[in-house]
């Protein structure tokens, strides 16, 4: 037998006593006369009897609930004891955040400050130099036009104890010729210095010119 | 009585903890028991795990629903993020099948059952016996929602109201699943009329 397509819904509700009691009377009534429908609900309360009858929970026994009490206040004492204070969760986090922007912030500023190694090799340059290199020709057009011949680089390599000795040669009357061979060297190709990147590049470039010239 | 307690639990009070374990105890077995399909040891601990998160968050409680519907819904919250995490494991570990997969339960030996009366007539105790092995695979064979809906319902005797507020969800759904779960069921044990 069909139960009435209507009545669906009331008759579980009905069965699992959620029926709102302003239904029940209409319910009731239509109950009294539908078979169909009073099967079905005595077939599903059979079912729900059978499910409360055959499905108990076994009880715990006094012992199992204190065993269960005991080792629940444990963990809760063995939680509290373990907490951290409170002002470090809060605290931490931005700390750690701040540390690693400098940290970032750091490494990226360092790596763009790296000395420009040709502005330091010309600030080593002593004011004797430059004021005698004033009253030299532009070498560097010169060497490019082949009419004078450039200092061999090798000279040029040992550029330590610079600024000493050129503030020696500063003294004498010919200064030019008292001025050692690196300085010297230097100073006639200060032009060409003043365009490289650095002070390699200048020994690569004059190198290559002295290979061709040999 | 029930807000001076939990006033007391608030306060740290020992006593009241004591009290509180053991009111609350064996409800929140019960319910676990059945949201682990009948695996006692699961829901013991997770009955264990529900009522400390209670007391941890005790202060949360507002009162707008009574304490044991509040534990519930922290059972239930705690049952899915169990099975959540069960759930990561086992997908995991599944060619080596460590981890007992949701259904597994239904295929253990059902527990003995407590009612000693059907021990007098062998037959109703068979019955009884196959009749919950039959239950039990049919409350699994349905949705987790349907099943627990069913389960609050049917063998805790919730209020719609109250299975609503653990579940979190509208009064109609729940009477949507509770619908849904009686027709499967009654289709499933339909040997059993």
């Amino acid at each position: 037998m069909n139960v009435c397509a209507l009545y669906k819904e009331t008759l579980v509700l009905d069965v699992h006593g959620e029926l709102p009691p302003a239904e029940r009377g209409a319910w009731q009534r239509h109950l009294a006369n539908c078979a169909a429908c009073r099967q079905q609900s005595e077939q599903l309360r059979a079912l729900i009897r059978n499910a409360q009858e055959t499905m108990r929970v076994p009880a715990l026994t006094l012992e199992e609930v204190q065993v269960l009490s005991d080792r629940a206040q444990r963990a809760l004492r063995a939680a509290k004891a373990d907490a951290r204070p409170a002002w470090i969760a809060w605290w931490l986090a931005p700390a750690c955040a701040t540390c690693m922007v400098l940290l970032v912030a750091g490494w990226f500023g360092l790596k763009n400050s790296t000395p420009d190694t040709a502005a330091i090799a010309i600030e080593r340059v002593p004011a004797e130099v430059i004021r005698l290199n004033k009253e030299l020709p532009a070498n560097s057009d010169r060497v490019a036009a082949g009419t004078i011949e450039p200092v061999p680089a090798s000279s040029l390599r040992a550029d330590a104890g610079l600024t000493r000795d050129a503030d020696q040669a500063a003294g004498t009357s010919d200064a030019r010729a008292d001025i050692p061979p690196v300085d010297r060297e230097l100073l006639e190709n200060f032009g060409l210095l003043q365009e490289m990147e650095d002070v390699e590049e200048l020994v690569r470039l004059l190198d290559k010119q002295e290979l061709k010239t040999s | 009585m029930q807000d001076d307690l939990i006033v007391k639990v608030r306060e740290q009070d020992r006593e009241a903890l004591d009290a509180l374990f053991s009111r609350h105890m064996q409800q929140a077995y019960a319910v676990s028991f059945h949201l682990c399909s009948g695996d006692r040891e699961q829901a013991r601990d997770l009955a264990q795990e529900a009522l400390l998160k209670a007391v941890r968050t005790i202060d949360t409680f507002k009162g707008e629903a009574s304490f044991s519907t509040w534990l519930y819904r922290i059972i239930y919250t705690t049952y899915l993020d169990r099975r959540r995490q069960a759930g990561r494991w086992a997908a995991v570990f599944s060619p080596w099948r460590w981890v007992k997969q949701k259904g597994d339960f239904s295929s253990d030996t059902p527990e003995e059952p407590p009612d000693s009366a059907a021990k007098h007539d062998p037959l109703q105790a068979l019955q009884g016996q196959h009749l919950e092995k039959e239950l039990r695979r049919a409350l699994q064979a349905l949705p987790d929602k349907q099943r627990i809906v069913f389960q609050l319902k049917v063998l805790h005797d919730m209020s719609i109201k109250e299975i609503a507020h653990i579940l979190n969800c509208a009064d109609g759904t729940v009477k949507s699943h509770l619908f849904r779960a009686t027709q499967q069921l009654q289709k499933a044990l339909r040997d059993w009329e």
